[in-house]
């Protein structure tokens, strides 16, 4: 099976020659940066992965001295396993063979690393019994209205190979947290892994706006449906319903349509709310234009008095 | 044993459960105030600061100092995404008619 190599100089950034306490220093430096604690950016845990593994082996100098003896000359991700001085040690340790099962903290060190030093090479922990819950890790998820308000299924992809399937429920609310039991950070020594919480962003849409569980729509009227009253067709989440403007209409009156807004949980459901809008033509016809000077003439109509 | 401790104890034990830490060392940092047992984040907040204190090298003092940083930059970073979402909703033009 071939193994591919890692270059844990290159990985910590330190020269072959470099000292215990560069080691160290490096290390120190890049965990503080690429810890999942910290650092929540994806490919951050991996990346931390990497930077332990290679301190667990350069800080040791029993680990190191067996490491250097692959030869300088290997370039990462090489294959490895035909190598002399590797896959000898480790697991054909006899006694020793199983440790690592035990001391297995989840880390999910690679398979180079376990090659190399099977499980003798691995430290149980800060001090005996060591373990803790790995940490919990968000992500966004951004969904449509539609989605948001009749729920439904997401295939997500991270970029480390993990895919899941998330139920979104119906009526789900912007800023609100989807929890993935166990899918967080990786606990250490046995300890649990954390949780993945996805936050549900929800795109603005095109045509709705949202507040809270109620909807927002523009309904643009003619001048003579404003004036008039019409019955004119609203789109709603699952389609159309009819409206009816009453006469004497404006601009930005608002009429309710009970319960056809983002659905609550249990039976709650918003509104929506249509935004009368009154349009006019752009460019009049002959005898529009016509009919609209002998509206001029006759009307009394001044929207703008008592302003003066 | 005051009422009080036996409470203490209890959520210890609890702790320990949910963090995978063991149950002396929770009682210990609770006891050196590195996390109160009754807030809602008391587990992530003692993982969080034992990971620290494991894979960084910091004393607990100082883990105890990081993940306050920690959780106020959280705070304060789902304040920003709010707003943030917020100021976009309103800054988007109503429908356009055409």
């Amino acid at each position: 099976m071939p193994v591919a190599f890692r270059d844990y100089y290159e990985v910590l950034g330190v020269p072959r020659g470099a000292s215990d306490e560069e080691i160290r220093s490096a290390y120190r430096k890049l965990a503080r940066t690429y810890h999942p604690d910290v650092n929540k950016e994806p490919g951050a845990e991996e990346r931390f992965k990497e930077i332990s593994e290679a301190y667990e082996v350069l800080r040791d100098p029993e680990n190191r001295k067996r490491y250097d003896r692959l030869g300088a000359n290997w370039k990462a991700g090489e294959d490895v396993s035909g190598a002399e001085g590797f896959g000898g040690f480790g697991r054909g340790q006899g006694d020793f063979g199983d440790v690592h099962v035990q001391f297995g903290d989840g880390n999910g060190f690679s398979d180079f690393f376990e090659n190399l030093f099977g499980g003798s090479g691995r430290r149980a922990g800060g001090f005996e019994g060591f373990s803790v819950r790995g940490g919990d890790q968000e992500a966004t998820l951004e969904i449509s209205l539609e989605e948001a308000a009749r729920g439904g299924h997401r295939k997500i992809s991270f970029g480390d190979g993990r895919d899941y399937e998330v139920d979104i429920p119906a009526g789900v609310r912007d800023g609100q947290r989807i929890r993935l039991a166990g899918e967080g950070g990786r606990g250490a020594g046995g300890g649990p892994a954390g949780d993945l919480f996805l936050r549900v962003r929800v795109k603005p849409d095109r045509r709705f706006l949202l507040e809270g569980r109620d909807l927002f729509v523009e309904l643009p009227v003619t001048p003579w449906e404003a004036a008039l009253g019409a019955t004119v067709e609203v789109p709603t989440l699952d389609g159309t319903v009819k409206l009816k403007v009453p006469a004497g209409s404006s601009s930005g009156r608002r009429l309710r349509l009970k319960g056809e807004g983002m659905p609550g949980p249990g039976k709650q459901k918003g509104d929506l709310f249509a935004t009368v809008q009154i349009v006019v033509p752009k460019k009049l016809g002959k005898r529009e234009r016509e009919l609209f000077e002998q509206l001029a003439e006759a009307s009394k109509f001044d929207p703008r008095e008592g302003r003066r | 044993m005051t009422p009080g401790t036996a409470i203490v104890l209890t959520d210890a034990a609890a702790l320990a459960r949910k963090t995978g830490l063991h149950p002396d060392l929770v009682r210990r940092l609770i006891r050196s105030g590195a996390v109160d047992p009754f807030a809602w984040d008391a587990a992530p907040r003692l993982a969080r600061l034992v990971r620290l204190r494991h894979d960084l090298g910091l004393n607990y003092a100082g883990a105890v100092l990081a993940c306050d940083l920690l959780a106020h930059i959280d705070e304060l970073e789902a304040r920003l995404s709010r707003l943030e979402a917020g100021a976009m909703r309103r800054a988007r033009p109503t429908v356009s008619i055409r």
